[in-house]
Parts: structure tokens; C-alpha cells; sequence
């Protein structure tokens, strides 16, 4: 049995107004209403458009901010997002260095593992390797795919991963960081509807932010339940992103590539998801 | 004065006075005696219960299962009291699993984290007959906040077989969000009353 859907009252300012304002940044980003230049000079716009989503949900959903030194260790994930925000509009800005641009990674990687996993959680300087690692790999990962494919399917693969996380979020009773999850999916799905229309534009510097915020909120997720639901799944979903490279394999053109990637993420994330939904068996009430 | 008669007259006015001065060990003894007694809590006996507003219509009853801790009670002398309790938040217990699980997350009490609900009494006084107003440290979601409450003493015995035994009650009510737990304020209430039934059983 599926979870049920939360109320309009709870959903409305946790998804619909930040994806509203956050769709709003991405098109007056993008300016996608020139035919001819759409998305040119607008890098910015992903980092700024997907961190507000976040930001936004949190804001709107608690009535406030948590201090500079949050109560919950989840929530210095609140605090990383400007950071990630800030090195993604750095890293689309120009072309960097690439030493300059691993060190970038590197640090913003090292950070979210440092800050996310407290020393009260079990193996800690393990996980925090590992949340490290997965937001270095994303985004080194999908820095290659974003750079030579244009369109929506990109978008839509990030869309289906947090989407999916978000649902993974909701069985393992972490609503709201599953709220934040569905803000996060919502943004981009204004976003890959507007790459539909207009393919040049690039979620450019956002990549970084789902890199820190994807990872963030599935860890923290994972950490802070009481669920059966094997944390595998979790780290899967984290990961899951990654399924855009199965659009770079040699039998794949066109429009088969985009499909491609969007069933690969798809697939990975759906397993994650049945697993978890068997092992809860259908949660929140 | 001979030498041997001086000395016996020395020995004896020194016995004289020490007669007649402070007897340290005694006193030590006498405090010893009127030291308060220590219970630990026995959290067969002990219940925590909790009460929250639903939706602004009703009221909804939780526990926390398996109260522990220590105190100590001088019926003369209460302000030699303390009290010491603890609530495990993985405790929680509102006869439903799934509901438990969401108040355990990071939704509300983040029991990963945050382990312990804590009292510390810093000072005990005696109000009226066998009340007593305690103020101590309340530590919950991470946040300690000073607390004020009147805790009734129930009654003191010794049962026989389960032997010297003590009880304290008390209800008080905290406002959630001054512990950095303000989700769902809309649905469920802020202030949180807290019935608490403490059985005690000499140490």
C-alpha cells in the first residue's frame, strides 16, 4: 500500500510555493522566451533555482531558520546549500583549473561528511567517508553528460532520483526531510520542463547543489530512522544519479540515449524504492 | 612538686579538658546519621505519561516506558533533597509502532541523536504539607531549559519485601518549541503536560 499523500496544507508551502519561486529563478535565469539565446549566461540559474527550493521548503515549512549551530544534525545540510550554491555558480562561471576544480569537490565533499554525521552515530568516520565520496562522485560524475547533452532528460533523471528519494524518505517516517526531497524534485521538474522547450539551457552549477542536498537528505534520512528499511537502499538512491551514464553507452543515439538514462535512474531508483516499501510495508499514517 | 607528681597533674588536667572540648567523631557520626536516603527508581513501578493536543480537538496520551534514575528525600530537611530522572526518547510508546517510528525520526524527538530526556534538580524546597517545589535543568532535544515544578510526595514505607520504599508525583506542562521541536505545530500542540509517578526503592 502506498503512503498516503500529506495534506494540501502541509504540501503547499513545503513544495508547491518553493517550486513555484524556485521555477521563477530558473526562468528569469534562463530567459528561455529568446528563441536564440535561451539559457546563454544563465549557469547561475540551476545552483540558485534548486538550493532555493530547499531553502525555501524549510523556511516556509518551520516558520524560521535553526541557529548558526543547528540542534539537529540534519540540519546543517541548511547550511551547506548556500556553500554548494556558491561552488556551483563558481564552477560554471568559467573554465577552472581542474586541480582548482577537484579541490572545489574535494572540500565541499569532505564538509557535507564532516557536518552530516555526528560522532553519536555508530562508525561515523565511516559514513562520513562515505556521504563524502558519493557527493564528490556525483558530481564529478555527472560533470561529463551535463557538459555534452543538452535537453530535458538530464533534469528529468534528477527529477526521478529525488522524487524517488523523497517516497524512500516517507517509509522510513522522515517527513520532513521527505518534504525537502519533494521540493527538490519539483524544481526540477519546472526545469526539465523548460529544457524540453528550450534544449540549450544547463542545469550548469545546480549539479553541485543536488550533489550536496541528494546525499544529504538520503544519509541523514537513513541515519536519524528507526525503520527496518536496509540503508543499502538509501545509499542506492544516492548514487542513483549516476544512472545517466547508461545514455553514453555505443548502441544509444538521439533520442534513445535520453531514454536510456532516464529508465536506467529509473530502474535503480525503483528498486530502491520496492525494497523499501516491502521492508515498511507501507508506512505513515 | 616532684617530677612524677608534676607529670600525673599535667596528665590529668590534659584528660580534664579533653573532656570539656569538641569531640570531632562524634559529630561525624551524628551527621552520618541524618545523611537523606537514596532511592533508585524502580521503572516497573514508575510511570511517565504525556498529553498533546490533536488538532486543536481532542487530547491524545503517550508514555515513555521505563522511567529511570536516582533521588534522594530527607523528610526533615527537604532542601538536602535531589532529584536526578531520565526518559529514554526510544521509549516512546503511544500503542502504535508506526506512529512511534515517525516521533523517534528527526521529525520530532531525533532519538538517534538525542537519547535522553533529562531532570536535574538544582534546588528543593517544602511549599505546603508534603509538597514539594523543585527547580531543576530539563534536557530535551538537546536543550536544557530551567523548569520549575511541584512534585507531591505520595508516601514512604518500608514494605517488607521489596523494602524501604519511596513516591513522588508531579504534572507539569512545557511548551515543545522552546526545545527546538516546532514541526507539525499546526496539527499537533505546542504545550506538552507531562504526568510523571516516580516508585522508589532504597539504595
Amino acid at each position: 500500500m502506498p503512503p498516503p499523500m500529506p495534506p494540501l496544507d502541509i504540501l503547499l508551502p513545503a513544495v508547491v510555493l518553493p517550486a513555484l519561486a524556485s521555477g521563477l529563478l530558473l526562468v528569469a535565469a534562463w530567459r528561455p522566451w529568446r528563441r536564440e539565446h535561451a539559457g546563454a549566461g544563465g549557469t547561475w540559474g540551476g545552483a540558485v533555482g534548486l538550493g532555493a527550493s530547499i531553502l525555501l521548503s524549510h523556511g516556509l515549512m518551520q516558520g524560521g531558520w535553526p541557529g548558526i549551530v543547528p540542534p539537529d544534525q540534519w540540519q546543517w545540510l541548511l547550511h551547506l546549500v548556500p556553500v554548494a550554491m556558491a561552488v556551483g555558480i563558481l564552477d560554471a562561471s568559467r573554465r577552472w583549473p581542474e586541480a582548482l576544480r577537484w579541490t572545489l569537490h574535494l572540500s565541499l565533499g569532505a564538509l557535507t561528511g564532516w557536518l552530516l554525521v555526528g560522532p553519536w552515530l555508530g562508525g561515523f568516520w565511516l559514513w562520513r567517508i562515505a556521504l563524502g565520496l558519493n557527493v564528490v562522485v556525483l558530481i564529478r560524475g555527472l560533470d561529463a553528460p551535463l557538459r555534452r547533452n543538452g535537453g530535458p532528460s538530464l533534469p528529468l533523471c534528477l527529477c526521478v532520483a529525488s522524487g524517488g528519494g523523497s517516497l524512500l524518505l516517507v517509509m522510513s517516517f522522515n517527513s520532513r526531510l521527505a518534504l525537502l526531497g519533494a521540493a527538490l524534485a519539483a524544481c526540477l521538474a519546472v526545469a526539465a520542463a523548460l529544457a524540453w522547450w528550450r534544449p540549450a539551457v544547463s542545469l550548469g552549477g545546480g549539479i553541485t547543489v543536488l550533489a550536496v542536498a541528494l546525499p544529504g537528505l538520503l544519509y541523514s534520512g537513513c541515519f536519524e530512522t528507526f525503520s527496518e528499511i536496509p540503508r543499502w537502499t538509501y545509499v542506492l538512491v544516492a548514487l542513483s544519479p549516476l544512472g545517466v551514464w547508461a545514455g553514453e553507452l555505443p548502441p544509444f543515439k538521439g533520442w534513445q540515449r535520453a531514454m536510456a538514462r532516464v529508465v536506467a535512474v529509473g530502474v535503480i531508483t525503483a528498486v530502491a524504492v520496492a525494497v523499501a516499501a516491502r521492508t515498511a510495508g507501507g508506512n505513515l499514517q | 612538686m616532684n617530677a612524677p607528681t608534676a607529670l600525673i597533674s599535667i596528665g590529668l588536667i590534659a584528660a580534664g579538658l579533653s573532656l570539656l572540648g569538641p569531640r570531632p567523631a562524634a559529630d561525624a557520626e551524628a551527621a552520618t546519621v541524618q545523611a537523606p536516603d537514596t532511592y533508585s527508581v524502580d521503572p516497573v513501578h514508575s510511570t511517565a505519561i504525556f498529553r498533546i493536543k490533536h488538532l486543536d480537538v481532542s487530547y491524545f496520551y503517550g508514555r515513555f516506558n521505563r522511567p529511570t534514575g536516582d533521588f534522594t528525600f530527607d523528610p526533615e530537611n527537604p532542601a538536602r533533597s535531589s532529584f536526578d530522572i531520565t526518559l529514554l526518547t526510544k521509549n516512546i510508546d503511544t500503542h502504535s509502532p508506526k506512529r512511534d517510528g515517525h516521533l523517534k525520526s528527526a521529525d520530532f524527538f531525533n532519538a538517534k541523536q538525542f537519547p535522553e530526556i533529562t531532570f536535574k534538580s538544582t534546588s528543593v524546597k517544602k511549599v505546603r504539607g508534603d509538597t514539594l517545589q523543585v527547580i531543576g535543568d530539563l534536557g530535551l532535544h538537546g536543550q536544557t531549559r530551567q523548569i520549575t515544578i511541584d512534585l507531591q510526595h505520595v508516601g514512604s514505607r518500608d514494605t517488607g519485601r521489596m523494602g524501604q520504599r519511596c513516591g513522588f508525583e508531579t504534572t507539569f506542562t512545557i511548551k515543545r518549541s522552546d526545545f527546538g521541536m516546532k514541526y507539525m505545530l499546526n496539527g499537533l500542540g505546542d504545550e506538552v503536560t507531562l504526568m510523571i509517578s516516580l516508585e522508589g526503592s532504597k539504595k
